[in-house]
């Protein structure tokens, strides 16, 4: 066992070795260690190299408010977890870490040099310096800064492991079990319903495992701990939740918890999901969550050695291990000394205790004497020395505003000090609590809630074990008061910013964000620059912004600030905490949405078919769709072509399942229609379709679709494939607030249907011995009629559209239908060269018709006019939604952009969508743009590129060439008509 | 024209597969895919409702979230003015023909048969399993035994109901079952 380990001391099992391994040599610890204690007990507190410096680093705290011990938690090549914190992982046999942020190594680090120049780095000095010549920013500053700031490197490999997430509500939840947290948690198990109480550590305790002398209710305080929590493990209506954080506190008492599951254990001993997120609704809502210990501001407080004296209290008491073995103390709060004498009893030297405040507790003297500890107050630190741990402090006596510049220079291995307590209101602020500042503890504490919440003990403020722990009981309905010897005096230093010094201020290091390597210095420098607010200087300096969102510097940055501000603190603010309280991984917020599960990608019944035979897809919305069916080696510009003859040619099948359709009943169906869209729809007979087009109030285009009459009161909509969610929700708008009168009721088919488009001269000989009950001619079923009939003896509804120009049916049958119609079709289709194609093959063919695709050659600034549909609005109709602004005068004025074909000169040109259209090719740069091309494609049946864009006053530009700027060349092009093919209709209705 | 006797040809596929991963060892629940099933959408005004009822012999339910089950079919009551008609894949023209019966007002009646497929969680462990993805409180006052609700899993709209204790029914738009299987599924594994 090492010099450092107190075998008597701490809850760590001296007969349980742990044997692990940190930057490759192997060390021995204890079950019950975490790395940072085993470390210590080791004599190591050179762990990493800091952010922006890469100064040594120690450990500076024990917990999860630990700024400058990251390390690279190591499960394996794929399970490598970065910036993981030294005092929170907890040790297994065979652990492994690493430092990081060094190179060659931790010992000897190149990239130290930025320490000397750290005249160069000042703060923003990105945002200075680097700035100049800026293309060097993307290709120099920019990598070079990433390469030799920061963290450890993200492992390439995917993550292996499997996460978990649920949803749990609780009538009380209760974040923290220190000793308020478990007297709330008994409370609330015994008023009834559910109690939840979690705590980030993997021992439940908090503070009390750290102060084996207490007493409460006359027990000694780990016997009273342990007997609280075999009471709650008993109860049927708790669950406790160790190694679980609360990282976010939201709207309506809902909380993120991300519990550890599986990283303390031997990695043949972790089975099941690493980490689970718990997404936790309470109805009340109790916040136990402590208060983190300040740092002091002085020259070398960063040096490894230099701790928290609250963190060297908790590796005695808690781990058994003592951080060095003659310690100096610099405080200016009392709850250092209690640290001080704790090492002290444990046969710990302690060197001296400089205390900055001229009067402190004669109790504290008293006992200070009785241990024979040399006291010095009204002194403060100006120096430390040692390359990787701390040898010597130099402290010099304060004379009212002067420091005395004889300096006294004492022998140290480690040096502890104590800023005063900053309450934890992170989840509180998450909640919208308002905090006030309390000037006798200069630190923020909870004022009024904004959620069913209430703050007790340390994170309120209230630092007495027995106040906090009747707090706790009050708040879940108890009455408990505890016996608690609370007599040990706990005031401070109130404001503190820096420790006084006679050295100069510009020329020194007194760290304030430990893990961003931000200075006192830096912060003055930004207000000297003009930064007046907090969130200001904490942008300009970065402090506060790492990692650990300034759990230790915050304060102390805010207090530096307001005093070169020469400002009251309240006055310059606090900055916003924000989820998660500390990092998490991806992992646990991804929860069960892993592989499959990562989105929803929504199939028809005929995706399984379309994949089988190869079909490349696109994301349209929500839906995959295949975009064509590439067959031996094409590509898809072969693929399209071949797919789109064969469709004019003979006969194209494809699956249309993914249009939106909306069942519309009711007597008041067809005047329901009316309003929402364009198009007349009273005299639509029965069995008849039409186009509808849909307008915002604004007028311009939102949807289109072909619109069925199955009967007097019953309508099939369609709606595009991305519209079909907006264009119902938009119909209920209507229906709900403007005309619930009307007796007409809207269901979503969407999905009810599976959807198969047939389309080419031979379309109608395929489906004939199929279609049960109508007779499919011309006459008896023209283009754009509707029948409800059987399909392969299925309820069917059958249309009569085209949205290629060639004879073309659609036939809907129920969707788990879909696959077999298709492949019946398929099969019976051989004798035809049957085809199938996908939606690029639709656009294709579609554009040679001229027909728009809302969204593509419509941009929501496209008015009916715009897009050459006028023959689309019902000219007799009073009204429907949008014809108001169809009068708007900017509407009716000249220049706007309208649809029009385009013809490159070039008909093999084919021109790039999105590209930009001017009138002349001769202009300076910025040329007048006077539209752009909204579809694009090759039209094999045409043998030439076409092209549809919007020109300003295109209509009545018809023949005119206009050009297309690109970056090697000016195409030239020839506005005509939107309709390239079949102008005439002609091929609708072959027989 | 196309024969009756071919008309069985067409082979239904609800699109949804029950992989190995939802079948573990020692797992608390039984997930299983509901057969198919006639399912309807309807819509009568509220003061209309006691008529219908009477009119077509349809229990209607008439409290939100509630459901009732006859010898004809399970119905749920998820607004106002909306019901979901759950009933045997052959009774499609029986609960027409019932609600036809109704004259006196308008009203719609949709088929959505094929717009949802529906799962079973049963055992211990399913109430559990809605919680991997669904966000409401399962405890049996707050969720009693035979109410609905349309909800979520996480990013898909689902249809909640509780036949048992132990049981949870849950109809799912026919795109979005993969999705909430796999998320199912994950949450299985991870159990």
């Amino acid at each position: 066992m090492s010099q450092y380990r107190r075998t008597k001391k701490g809850r760590v099992d001296s007969r349980q070795q742990i044997s692990f391994s940190f930057d490759g040599k192997t060390y021995q610890g204890l079950k019950g260690d975490t790395l940072a204690s085993a470390l210590l007990a080791n004599g190591v507190h050179l762990v990493g190299r800091s952010f922006k410096y890469h100064r040594p680093r120690g450990i500076m705290a024990a917990g999860s408010d630990e700024a400058n011990a990251l390390v690279a938690f190591d499960r394996g090549e794929a399970r490598v977890t970065p910036n993981m914190r030294a005092t929170t992982l907890e040790l297994y046999d065979g652990f492994k870490a690493q430092s990081q942020n060094n190179w060659p190594s931790l010992n000897f680090d190149v990239t130290a040099i930025n320490d000397r120049l750290s005249a160069f780095f000042p703060a923003g000095f990105y945002n200075k310096t680097f700035m100049w010549p800026k293309s060097f920013w993307d290709k120099v500053y920019e990598p070079a800064i990433r390469a030799t700031a920061g963290l450890g490197p993200a492992p390439k490999a995917a993550d292996p492991d499997k996460y978990d997430a649920n949803y749990t509500h609780c009538e009380t939840l209760i974040v923290g079990a220190g000793p308020a947290g478990i007297a709330a948690a008994r409370a609330a198990a015994k008023k009834g319903g559910r109690v939840i109480l979690v705590d980030e550590q993997g021992e439940l305790g908090g503070s009390l495992l750290s102060a084996p002398d207490q007493k409460i209710d006359g027990q000694p305080a780990w016997d009273w701990l342990a007997e609280s929590l075999a009471e709650l493990d008993a109860a049927e209506n708790v669950t406790l939740m160790p190694r679980t954080t609360a990282i976010g506190y939201y709207h309506d008492n809902f909380l993120g918890l991300a519990e550890r599951l599986t990283d303390h254990l031997p990695e043949d001993a972790a089975e099941g999901p690493r980490e689970r997120l718990h997404r936790v609704w309470a109805q009340e809502v109790i916040l136990a969550t402590g208060a983190i210990e300040r740092p002091l501001v002085f020259a070398g407080n960063d040096r490894p050695g230099v701790m928290l004296a609250s963190a060297a209290q908790t590796f005695l008491n808690r781990y058994g291990v003592a951080v060095g073995e003659k310690i100096a103390v610099v405080t200016g709060h009392d709850s250092a000394y209690k640290a001080a004498f704790d090492l002290s009893d444990a046969d710990i030297e302690i060197a001296v205790i400089v205390d900055c405040r001229a009067q402190v507790d004669q109790k504290l003297i008293a006992e200070a004497e009785k241990r024979g500890i040399s006291l010095r107050t009204g002194h403060t630190v100006t120096a430390t020395k040692g390359r990787h741990r701390v040898k010597s402090i130099t402290i010099n006596k304060v004379n009212g505003d002067q420091v005395d510049p004889a300096g006294e220079t004492l022998e140290c291995d480690a040096l502890i000090m104590s800023g005063g307590w900053t309450p934890s209101v992170h989840l509180w602020s998450h909640s919208k609590g308002s905090l006030q500042w309390r000037d006798d503890i200069a630190a923020y504490v909870p004022d009024k809630p904004n959620e069913n919440a209430i703050c007790v003990g340390a994170c309120n403020g209230d630092f007495g074990i027995g106040a906090a722990m009747a707090a706790g009981a009050k708040a879940a309905g108890g009455d408990h008061t505890f016996d608690v010897d609370d007599t040990w005096p706990w005031t401070g230093a109130g404001t503190l910013e820096i420790l006084p010094t006679h050295r100069d201020e510009s020329r020194i290091k007194a760290f304030v964000d430990f893990q961003n390597d931000v200075t006192a210095k830096d912060i003055r420098l930004a207000v000297r620059e003009g930064f007046k607010s907090i969130e200001h200087i904490k942008r300009y300096t970065t402090t506060g912004m790492a990692t650990d969102q300034g759990k230790t510097s915050n304060l102390n940055g805010l207090q530096i600030a307001a005093s070169a501000l020469g400002r009251p603190v309240p006055q310059v603010g606090l900055t916003t905490f924000r989820p998660p309280y500390t990092p998490t991984t991806y992992g646990a917020l991804a929860g069960n949405n892993g592989g499959a599960a990562f989105d929803v990608v929504r199939k028809t019944s005929i995706d399984g078919w379309a994949e089988e035979h190869g079909a490349v897809f696109e994301p349209v919305g929500l839906w995959r769709r295949a975009r064509y069916f590439p067959r031996d080696g094409e590509d898809m510009h072969q693929a399209v072509a071949r797919e789109g003859k064969a469709t004019r040619d003979s006969l194209g099948i494809f699956d249309a399942s993914t249009l939106g359709k909306i069942e519309v009943v009711g007597p008041d169906a067809a005047e329901f229609l009316n309003r929402m869209y364009t198009n007349p729809w009273t005299k639509l007979g029965v069995g008849r379709c039409r186009y509808g087009l849909m307008l915002g109030e604004d007028g311009y285009i939102m949807d289109d679709g072909v619109i069925g009459r199955l009967a007097d009161d019953r309508f099939h909509v369609t709606t595009t494939t991305g519209g079909a969610p907006r264009v119902l929700a938009h119909m209920e708008d209507y229906l709900q607030t403007e005309w619930p009168d009307l007796d007409v009721w809207l269901t979503s088919i969407t999905e009810q249907w599976a959807v198969i488009a047939l389309n080419g001269p031979n379309a109608r000989k395929l489906i004939e011995p199929f279609v049960e009950g109508v007779d499919l001619s011309s006459d008896a079923f023209p283009h754009m009629a509707v029948r409800e009939c059987k399909v392969c003896g299925i309820d069917a509804r059958l249309f009569r559209v085209s949205f290629s120009g060639e004879l073309g049916f659609e036939i809907n049958v129920p969707a788990h239908y879909g696959r077999a119609l298709w492949e019946t079709l398929y099969a019976a289709g051989q004798q035809y060269d049957i085809t199938p194609y996908g939606t690029e093959v639709m656009h294709v063919l579609r554009a040679e018709k001229g027909f728009i695709i809302v969204g593509q050659d419509t941009d929501g600034t496209v008015t009916p006019y715009d897009a050459g549909m006028s023959w689309a609005i019902g000219k007799k109709k009073k009204d429907f939604v949008g014809k108001r602004s169809l009068a708007r005068p900017d509407i009716v004025a000249e220049g706007r952009k309208q649809l029009v074909g385009l013809m490159t000169k070039n008909p093999k040109t084919v021109l790039e969508e999105g590209a930009q259209i001017v009138m002349t090719p001769n202009q300076s740069i910025p040329m007048e743009m006077v539209g752009h091309v909204t579809s694009s494609y090759w039209s094999e049946t045409l043998g030439h590129s076409i092209a549809l864009a919007l020109v300003a006053d295109g209509h009545d530009l018809k023949g005119q060439t206009i050009y297309v700027p690109m970056p090697d060349e000016m195409i030239e092009a020839e506005i005509v008509d939107t309709i390239f093919y079949d102008k005439q209709g002609e091929q609708l209705n072959v027989f | 024209m196309f024969s009756d006797a071919d008309s069985g040809s067409l082979k239904l596929d609800q699109g949804v597969h029950i992989g190995d991963c939802l079948r573990l060892p020692d797992q608390r629940f039984d997930l299983n895919l509901v057969d198919e099933r006639s399912r309807f959408c309807l819509r009568v005004r509220e003061t209309h409702v006691s008529a219908f009822a009477k009119a077509s012999g349809l229990a209607l339910p008439t409290q939100v979230g509630t459901t009732r089950q006859d010898e004809n079919a399970l119905i749920m009551c998820l607004s106002p003015d909306e019901w979901l008609i759950i009933a045997a894949s052959e009774s499609k023209d029986l609960i027409k023909r019932k609600t036809d019966q109704f004259k006196s007002a308008p009203f719609s009646l949709v088929d959505v048969s094929h717009r949802n497929v529906a799962f079973t969680l049963r055992g211990e462990g399913a109430a559990a399993m809605v919680n991997v993805g669904c966000p409401l409180d399962l405890d049996l006052k707050a969720f009693p035994v035979g109410k609905c609700t349309r909800t979520i899993f996480e990013r898909a709209e689902i249809i909640l109901y509780r036949p048992a204790e132990t049981e949870f029914h849950i109809e799912v738009w026919r795109s979005f079952a993969p999705y909430v299987l796999s998320v199912l599924s994950n949450g299985a594994q991870a159990q």
